[in-house]
């Protein structure tokens, strides 16, 4: 079977495991995301961040995990190569992506404030004729606002780079960006303008999300606490986006009469995480329990192992804890603040303090 | 896991010392929390009038001696003091050292600062003062030093950090030495990176490139070692051989550093020699002609040696990628002085590369020394004519105002009798050759008279990094002559150097030690 093939077969059957409900899986996930944590030259706002953390080594990933998940790298559809910092700062950031230009069936997209997204490497990935889609994280398209989400000087650089890659995109098909911003208290105002510097630049997607919350101190930047103002600035955005032409994808209002039905997630079935230090994960907002690959044989070993297995299985059952928390599962679920903070880690103590006033 | 690194005085105050930059980036990189302090800047930008001149070139030796740079901390102990509690402010468990010769005695008093103020922290030391095994042992009677690092510390001081968070085996960690008992051991010898390219960027953090003399360049360093091993220099002692980052590499480093510094407009490469391998440096400048990371007002700056491959088109691809200028170290228009320097360049090489330098509009800086050991009047008056014919075409040269000073472990400092040295050897400034024919006031006569021919040919001098020519002269003589015990004479330039800087302190109370004992004596 040729790469493409095997692509596709995996994705046919894995949606028809899906849909028939199995928890454990003969097909492999259709998306890998592979952390890459890199330094970082902002602050924002709304980070995870933790003070310090070991950034990735493409020759450490090789030798601990490129056997084992050698299947899945052969099958996805994606591989999102994001995770704490700025991927392209590292000095093999280059080799990095060439590392997985290797599986050029797959879509890659990474995410970037910017500032590293020089034309030199904006013009090597579109050289590497391999689709990327790009986020670039700007949050606001004006020197203030973007100082103060960012706590950096490094709009000048940022526009640069924007400008240059926005025009180079013209020149191939196998390119997409989306200008992405997290919307919290301190730019929600600035969301129209956002769309229409979007507009003007010809991003293929504005993309909002809301922040999560991850220390306490960073409480009140949730647009839980400006709901009104949040759902205003969404409107005008939304018909802005109309008249411009451009694509905005944004989250769920506040308060609204009505939600989508509560969705069983699909995640568990298509989707794997894996950090550097080969804990494994379904998504980004997943509670404590987590398995490693270390101590594995296969992959397959931990797809169908106790962990997933039983996230599957309560998954269907509708007894498992994401829709209580999650935007993404449960969508109404905004209204409680306990969805925008990530209770990943804390303490019960601690979860009150994060309630207090919510 | 948190460190913290200190450079203490005297290094350079135009950039950042690159030692901390490094390391501080290669520990990011390992996850370890870390903090730079750069005490030599501190100092230097909060210094008195009396101290004024500390940090002038020609007036490092004060910082080899241990009473002046005592005495000297010991007035400002406060400021040190206080120093000292923001360098443990985050708690750290460990602070380290950089330390080069010129830095080993303030590196002791302020190692020793912190042990008062916690004995458990573990000090470490690292940096090239320790290609020389006398200097581990000194450091270890001298000092409260726990771990010294040996070579190149990139690895060496991550997986030492994380082995003494974890209480684990130190003799594990290859490339360090501590104390046992009385004796000191030695751990297997660490490997050299084999690869530059992964070497983790220089990081600024704590160093803004703005609180330097300098802030208008970028500092860099993309090789390690040098292609030739010339018989007075010392370098191949501590980087074997020569490495190199690629072009690419570099290019990158270049435009993220322009992220934070987008003023900055030129880099100054620190590099023994940028040249060394010309496909690289073709690479490069094509990658700064296509992507400008300053754009036009981008410039940069390098050593280099004669490679008879820098041809003009090559010399005109450098100038079109905004090289201003290339310092040559020349050092001598004599072949014959030059063969036995080692240095592996023909003297027609030079004079053409100057030429083809100059058409292309690039600027060239030489580097001259004078009394290399064996150099004779003749051989001197070769350098002479040397730049007689093409000093039109050099912006500027530089002759050392040391002369000809013998570097520690270099060949010539090795082997003195294939140099006709005098032995044993008395000082690195002031040697001379079993003959009497080459003193060090015969160098600086050679010296005063290339600037003199110099300066009757048009052709622009540097004189001297900080200090003015006759102060050094008169302070260099001063300190010669009382190296050498001719108090008279010391104290003769002294008091001319005191009536053009009557408020240095070293020289006052130099020159009244000298009065109050010799001449009382008399
Ligand atoms: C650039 C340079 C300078 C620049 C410094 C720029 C800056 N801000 O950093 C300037 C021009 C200012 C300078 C000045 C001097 N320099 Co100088 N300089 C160099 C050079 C060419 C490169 C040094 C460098 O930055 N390398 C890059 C860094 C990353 O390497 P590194 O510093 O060696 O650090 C590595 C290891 O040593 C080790 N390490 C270093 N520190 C520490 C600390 C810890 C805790 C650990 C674990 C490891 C560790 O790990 C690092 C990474 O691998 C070297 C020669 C060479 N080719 O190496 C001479 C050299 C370091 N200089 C030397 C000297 C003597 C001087 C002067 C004192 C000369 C003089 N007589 O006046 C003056 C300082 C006086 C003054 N007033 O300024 C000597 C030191 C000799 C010795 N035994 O200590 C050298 C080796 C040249 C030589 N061969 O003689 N210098």
């Amino acid at each position: 079977m040729n790469k493409e093939n095997l692509v596709e077969a995996n994705r046919n059957l894995n949606f028809l495991e899906y849909e028939q409900k199995k928890v454990v899986l003969e097909s492999y996930p259709t998306s890998i995301f592979v952390q890459i944590d890199a330094p970082c030259n902002q602050d924002c706002l709304f980070c995870s961040r933790p003070e310090s953390y070991p950034y990735f080594n493409l020759e450490e990933f090789k030798s601990k995990y490129e056997r084992k998940l050698m299947p899945v790298l052969e099958r996805v559809e994606r591989i999102n190569i994001t995770g704490s910092g700025e991927l392209l700062s590292l000095p093999e950031a280059k080799k990095n992506l060439e590392y997985f230009n290797q599986f050029s069936y797959a879509e890659k997209m990474f995410a970037t404030n910017g500032s590293t997204l020089t034309p030199k490497m904006a013009d090597s990935i579109i050289e590497s004729n391999n689709r990327y889609l790009i986020h670039i994280s700007m949050h606001s398209c004006d020197p203030i606002t973007h100082k103060i989400m960012t706590k950096s000087n490094t709009y000048g650089a940022v526009m640069q780079n924007v400008d240059y890659i926005m025009k180079a995109k013209k020149n191939t098909d196998k390119l997409r960006v989306n200008f992405i911003f997290v919307a919290t208290t301190e730019n929600i105002e600035k969301l129209p303008d956002y769309v229409k510097f979007a507009a003007e630049k010809g991003a293929d997607n504005v993309v909002v999300y809301y922040n999560f919350v991850y220390r306490l101190d960073q409480k009140y930047l949730s647009t839980y606490f400006a709901k009104d103002k949040t759902n205003e600035m969404f409107d005008k955005a939304w018909q802005l986006s109309k008249q411009l032409n451009v694509n905005l994808q944004l989250p769920q209002r506040y308060n609204q009469k009505e939600y989508p039905s509560e969705s069983m997630c699909r995640e568990a079935w298509t989707q794997l995480m894996i950090n550097p230090s080969g804990d494994i994960i379904t998504c980004d907002a997943a509670g404590d329990q987590r398995e490693t690959i270390l101590d594995k044989e296969t992959f397959m070993d931990v797809w169908n192992g106790k962990y997933f297995v039983e996230i599957r299985k309560k998954l269907l059952n509708g007894n498992s804890a994401c829709s209580n928390f999650c935007i993404r599962a449960n969508q109404a679920s905004l209204n409680k603040f306990n969805s925008h903070f990530i209770t990943r880690g804390k303490s019960k103590e601690e979860i009150d303090k994060f309630m207090e006033n919510a | 896991m948190r460190i913290s690194l200190v450079k203490c005085p005297v290094w350079g105050t135009r950039e950042p010392p690159l030692a901390l930059a490094q390391l501080s980036g290669d520990l990011k990189t390992a996850g370890i929390e870390v903090k730079s302090f750069d005490l030599n800047n501190y100092l230097y930008k909060n210094r008195d009038m009396s101290f004024t001149n500390l940090w002038a070139w020609e007036q490092v030796s004060f910082w080899y001696q241990k009473k002046e740079v005592f005495d000297f901390f010991d007035s400002i102990l406060p400021k040190l003091e206080s120093y000292v509690d923001d360098i443990l402010e985050n708690d750290p468990r460990i602070v380290g050292f950089s330390l080069e010769s010129s830095s080993f005695y303030a590196t002791v008093y302020i190692s020793g600062l912190i042990k008062k103020r916690n004995k458990n922290i573990k000090i470490f030391f690292g940096g090239q003062f320790f290609y020389d095994r006398r200097n581990i042992e000194r450091c270890f009677e001298e000092s409260k030093v726990d771990y010294i690092l040996l070579g190149e510390g990139d690895v060496t001081v991550c997986e030492l950090v994380k082995i003494l968070y974890k209480d684990g085996d130190v003799s594990s960690c290859d490339g360090i030495c501590y104390k046992d008992g009385n004796k000191i051991v030695f751990t297997k010898q660490r490997e050299m990176l084999k690869n530059l390219d992964n070497l983790p960027f220089l990081d600024f953090t704590d160093m803004s490139l703005n609180d330097y003399d300098d802030n208008e360049h970028l500092p860099l360093m993309t090789s390690r070692g040098c292609v030739w091993a010339c018989k007075f220099c010392s370098t191949h002692s501590f980087w074997h051989g020569y490495r190199q980052m690629c072009a690419e590499r570099i290019h990158q480093e270049i435009a993220y550093h322009k992220i934070a510094y987008p003023t900055a407009g030129h880099i100054d490469f620190q590099d023994l020699e940028f040249n060394a391998d010309v496909n690289r440096l073709k690479e490069f400048c094509r990658l700064m002609i296509k992507y400008p990371p300053f754009g036009s007002k981008q410039y940069w700056l390098s050593n280099a040696i004669v490679n008879p491959l820098m041809t003009k088109d090559v010399l005109a691809l450098v100038k079109e990628s905004g090289c201003k200028k290339l310092i040559f170290g020349i050092e001598s228009g004599s072949q014959k002085v030059l063969d036995s320097m080692g240095k592996k360049y023909r003297v027609q090489d030079a004079k053409r590369i100057i030429k083809d330098a100059y058409d292309v509009g690039l600027k060239v800086t030489t580097n001259f020394m004078f009394g290399f050991p064996g150099e004779t009047e003749e051989d001197f008056n070769e350098t002479l004519s040397f730049v007689k014919e093409v000093g039109k075409y050099i912006e500027r040269v530089y002759p050392s105002r040391t002369y000809f000073a013998m570097e520690e472990f270099s060949y010539v400092y090795d082997n003195p009798e294939e140099f006709n040295i005098k032995t044993p050897f008395n000082h690195h400034l002031y040697w001379q050759t079993k003959d009497g024919v080459n003193t060090y006031p015969v160098r600086l006569k050679r010296c005063q008279k290339f600037e003199e021919v110099c300066k009757d040919n048009g052709v622009n001098v540097d004189c001297g990094v900080k200090t003015a020519v006759l102060m050094d002269e008169y302070f260099n003589l001063g300190f010669y002559y009382d190296h050498e015990r001719q108090y008279d004479r010391a104290l003769e330039y002294f008091e001319k150097y005191l009536e053009l800087d009557s408020q240095n302190e070293i020289i006052k109370r130099r020159f009244n030690e000298i009065k109050g004992t010799h001449h009382a004596r008399k």
